[in-house]
């Protein structure tokens, strides 16, 4: 028997501890599958699938019209994983001929020890469709926006630019930025080791919002005029730079608005910082003789002097205390529309004395100088206005009376002067119209003019001011944006631009502008240009801006159907 | 149902398991060698093992007793050839295989492991009464232990020389080999152990990394901690048959030596529990043909073989699960690989005909043989035959 219990012995103990052992297998087992499940599926879904953005498409820019001034296409972006690229050199080769790339500095950024890193992005067609040839081992294509601004130059100060993430930098595509760019979506994608994507019908995912569109107040036919007359403008007087707004006179908005010198919003890095500064918001300056109108309608409001009134201009040269006036032409005496005609200095600083210092603050304080009209644009400056208490009792009232000591943004300027062209309603400017959903769909519009308040009353406006301007453009200093077909009111303004280093006022160098509206019966639309030291031996507004706002309201109005003047006559 | 039959059923039902699984995790897109290739291939070897079944079962298995010197040559012969250059092809730095043709290679390991079963049934049930001497009864098996165990150790491949001494240390304790000179062979063999373990950098970081897996999740750690979240995210009923995502390059060997991984995340608990249940039975047919064996060498060569089946199965499963530092043991009957698969079934072809064959004889007449030479082993070690009195009365109960 000793062969059997030896069997039984032996079978039975290796079968007991070889069932011990199972039944600990199994016991590690559960607890891994089931009591740890949750942990590990975590962990699982974690390394197995990819979050994958989904980006969303930025919204268009439009002009009042529909017509697209900022629009984003899908393009290709190459990116490499370099730990799934096996030859560095040959992957090296391919691109950097395709895509015209140094070859050392790409190689070095293959051998990186990363999973990804970005080749070139948005990529022309032709070398998407080489690169797809190709078909590289580790080099994938994603698919992203890319910004397009198919105008070039056209109104690029207004629009802005973006980064090549899309995220505005300037303009409306800062200030819109929230609106335009919409909310990405995400897509779980199942993934390997190796990272190649394995697509699965059943898979988590949200679609991206897109943006919503932005419809600005800007029509690009009268963009595209007024940037041709300040090319024009530019090439015959050479200024350091050059701003013109155009502005609906009943709404407030914002019909064109160009600064010189300018850049393509679609190759932004090319142009120098000064190029990109929307100078019609961000720069303020003193506004000169423009603001004798509107200190005149202060004088025409409190009753203070008609425009018959003769006023003594001193011959050219009127000393106060210890400063002198000069003025460019000598007048003997001038009636009170004159002096704006022909622009005098002394004859205005009488005319301010008549408002004294407490008045005239409360006047020009009215038309909201010194503060920001709020446009839906980034970098509005507010201009300056010193406090009442800051007024030297002496010479403010004369200073301001001429427009020194006090600046605004060409914005805040044509703004006011608009309230003469519209019977004395101070607007707030606009330059959004709408916000369209990306469905078409209206979601916000401005409508109607937004009237900050009465700054004069509708006589004053009609019936006083408005023969005067349309005098200065007939006869007077205003004389080069004469049109034949329609009326044109508007002001001239010079103004010595202020030494930097010393703080005084410079003997050569000057702003030159013009501000008008017509057709002066029935104004549709008002037009400031403002020429920065201009060259070439001229600097008076009258010579350097006229002609070009006379060409803008000449092409806009007959742009905007507007009957001539001749025509209505021979029609009466 | 005769135990032999069981035996069948439970290697058909593993097989079965291996097609489905080596199926799921072949038809992915980036499977090696193209998409099916390598399930084709298991599928080939399959059919050849049934054959190798069927022929070693019909074959007496006492012949092979006839064959054990010329056995015992061609294995360590082999063990020799494949460490020549020109005829040894190298995988991952070591020299395994012998290819013959591009396709197929043999893995001479896997049939050492069966050479030295026969090897030592044979020595054993003809030195069965000097097994306690230190000359016959340790030094000549050591010796020969040690030259298959250092053969393949130079392969390199520690884990299956580590498995062959393990197997052959248990088949002469269960022979007669005084457990005191197995304690002492231990105790010696430690320092060669710990020099082998900590003085190759591979096999060192294997063994850190098994201690604290996430220390380094992304490098040593990995095999171990994607084998984790594989089982883990199957929970008990599974992902579902094909639905397995860690065998998408996650899980390195996914087909091989992690396939009980895929069962795991695929099937659930429920699969990995079949898959431990089908290997209980298997060992408990196999330990009842042993009990009932009739001679020595049949006795020894079958306790051999299931031990084989065995311990592969309990240390494949304790790698992938983390319970033992990773080595490369595939899961019998189920991992791909041709010659383990091809020597799994040639074992249990010879299992088969040991149960047909004791089956066969008149019990009464070789229990008067054995009467006569009745001498127990344990008499003298008496701590042993009460332990053997205890544990085999609870064996009994849960027989």
């Amino acid at each position: 028997m000793y062969f059997k219990s030896m069997q039984r012995f032996w079978t039975n103990i290796i079968g007991f501890f070889l069932i011990l052992i199972f039944i600990g297998l199994a016991v590690n087992l559960g607890r891994i599958q089931i009591v740890e499940h949750d942990k590990y599926v975590k962990l699982a879904k974690a390394q197995q699938s990819k979050k994958v953005k989904l980006s969303a498409r930025r919204g268009l820019i439009l002009d009042r019209n529909g017509r697209k001034l900022a629009e984003s296409l899908r393009v290709g972006s190459v990116y490499a994983d370099p730990s799934a690229i096996k030859d560095v050199y040959e992957i090296t080769r391919h691109l950097s001929k395709v895509l015209k790339l140094n070859s050392s500095k790409l190689s070095q950024k293959l051998k990186k020890d990363k999973k990804f890193v970005w080749i070139k992005r948005k990529i022309s067609d032709e070398e998407l469709k080489e690169i797809n040839k190709l078909s590289l081992q580790g080099v994938y294509i994603e698919y992203e926006y890319n910004r397009f601004y198919q105008n070039g130059q056209l109104g690029s100060h207004v629009i802005g630019f973006t980064d090549i993430d899309e995220k505005g930098l300037e303009g409306i595509e800062l200030s819109c930025n929230q609106v335009l760019s919409g909310d990405p979506g995400y897509k779980m994608i199942l993934r390997d080791a190796q990272q190649s994507h394995i697509l699965t019908p059943d898979i988590e995912m949200q679609f991206p919002q897109h943006g919503d569109n932005v419809m600005l107040t800007i029509d690009s036919h009268i963009q595209r005029f007024t940037e041709e007359e300040l090319d024009n403008l530019c090439k015959t007087w050479l200024p350091v730079s050059a701003t013109a707004v155009v502005m609906d006179t009943t709404t407030g908005e914002i019909l064109a608005m160009a600064n010189r010198p300018a850049y393509d919003p679609n190759n932004v890095k090319k142009y120098p910082s000064l190029a990109r500064k929307n100078l019609a918001i961000t720069d303020y300056y003193e506004p000169g003789s423009m603001i004798k109108p509107i200190v005149l309608a202060g004088v025409f409001e409190n009753k203070l002097a008609s425009p018959d009134d003769v006023i003594d201009c001193e011959n050219g040269k009127y000393v106060m205390g210890k400063r002198i006036l000069h003025d460019s032409h000598r007048y003997d005496t001038l009636t009170v529309s004159e002096i704006i005609t022909h622009s005098s200095n002394i004859g205005m600083a009488k005319l301010g004395m008549l408002m004294g210092i407490e008045r005239m603050y409360n006047h020009l304080e009215q038309f909201n100088f010194g503060n920001r009209f709020g446009i839906e644009l980034s970098g509005e400056q507010e201009g300056i206005f010193r406090p009442l208490k800051s007024w030297s009792k002496q010479f403010s009232l004369v200073s301001v009376s001429i427009g020194h000591e006090i600046a605004a943004t060409p914005l805040q300027f044509i703004t006011i002067f608009c309230s003469i062209a519209n019977g004395g309603h101070l607007l707030k400017p606009r330059i959004i119209k709408s916000i369209i959903g990306n469905d078409g769909k209206v979601k916000e519009e401005y409508k109607g003019p937004e009237i900050i308040r009465r700054v004069m009353s509708e006589e004053v406006a009609r019936d006083l001011l408005n023969p005067i301007l349309v005098d200065a453009v007939r006869n007077g200093t205003g004389k080069k944006a004469f049109l034949t077909e329609y009326e044109v009111a508007g002001k001239t303004g010079t103004s010595q631009k202020i030494n930097k280093a010393d703080g005084r006022y410079s003997h050569n160098k000057y702003i030159g502008s013009f501000v008008a509206y017509a057709p002066a019966e029935n104004p549709r639309i008002c037009v400031l240009v403002m020429v920065d030291e201009p060259k070439n031996g001229a600097y008076y507004g009258g010579t350097v801006a006229a002609p070009a706002v006379g060409e803008i309201i000449k092409k806009s109005l007959r742009y905007l159907n507007v009957e001539p003047m001749k025509l209505k006559m021979a029609m009466h | 149902m005769k135990s032999w039959q069981c035996i069948v059923y439970i290697v058909v039902a593993l097989l079965g398991f291996s097609i489905v699984t080596v199926y799921s995790t072949d038809m992915t897109m980036f499977a090696a060698g193209g998409k099916g290739y390598q399930f084709t291939k298991h599928l080939v070897w399959i059919l050849l093992g049934l054959v190798v079944l069927f022929v070693m079962s019909v074959i007496d298995y006492r012949y092979l007793q006839k064959l054990t010197y010329p056995i015992i040559a061609v294995s360590v012969i082999c063990l020799l050839l494949v460490l020549l250059p020109g005829i040894g092809t190298v995988t991952n730095g070591a020299r395994r295989w012998i290819r013959l043709g591009s396709i197929a290679g043999i893995q001479p390991s896997e049939f050492a492991k069966l050479a030295i079963i026969i090897f030592l049934s044979n020595y054993i049930a003809k030195n069965h009464n000097k097994m306690h001497s230190f000359k016959r009864g340790f030094l000549i098996p050591l010796g020969l232990i040690t030259i298959t165990g250092g053969l393949i150790l130079m392969e390199p491949d520690f884990g299956t020389a580590a498995f062959i001494v393990i197997l052959s240390m248990l088949m002469c304790v269960v022979g007669g080999m005084r457990i005191i000179y197995v304690c002492f062979t231990l105790l010696a063999a430690v320092p060669f152990i710990y020099e082998l373990i900590f003085h190759v950098p591979y096999r060192k970081t294997r063994f850190t990394s098994f201690l604290d897996p996430w220390q380094d999740p992304q490098g040593t750690g990995y095999h171990v901690i994607q084998s984790w979240i594989a089982l883990g995210s199957g929970g008990l009923t599974g992902l579902g048959l094909g639905n397995s995502k860690q065998k998408l390059f996650f899980l390195p060997e996914s087909s091989s030596d992690f396939i009980f991984t895929v069962i795991g995340e695929e099937f659930g608990f429920i699969g990995g529990m079949t898959i431990i249940v089908l290997f209980s039975l298997l060992l408990w047919q196999g330990l009842k043909i042993v009990s009932r064996t009739k001679d020595l060498f049949g006795f020894f060569l079958g306790l051999g073989i299931t031990m084989m089946f065995g311990l592969q199965a309990i240390i494949n499963i304790a790698v992938v699960s983390g319970i033992i530092p990773t080595k490369g043991i595939p899961l019998p009957l189920l991992s791909t690989g041709g010659s383990s698969l091809l020597f799994s079934m040639l074992g249990i072809g010879i299992l088969v005909n040991i149960a047909k064959q004791s089956l066969k004889c008149d019990t009464g007449k070789l229990l008067t043989d054995e009467v006569k030479e009745r001498r127990p082993i344990n008499e003298k070690f008496f701590p042993v035959r009460i332990a053997s009195r205890i544990i085999s009365k609870i064996a009994a109960f849960s027989w």
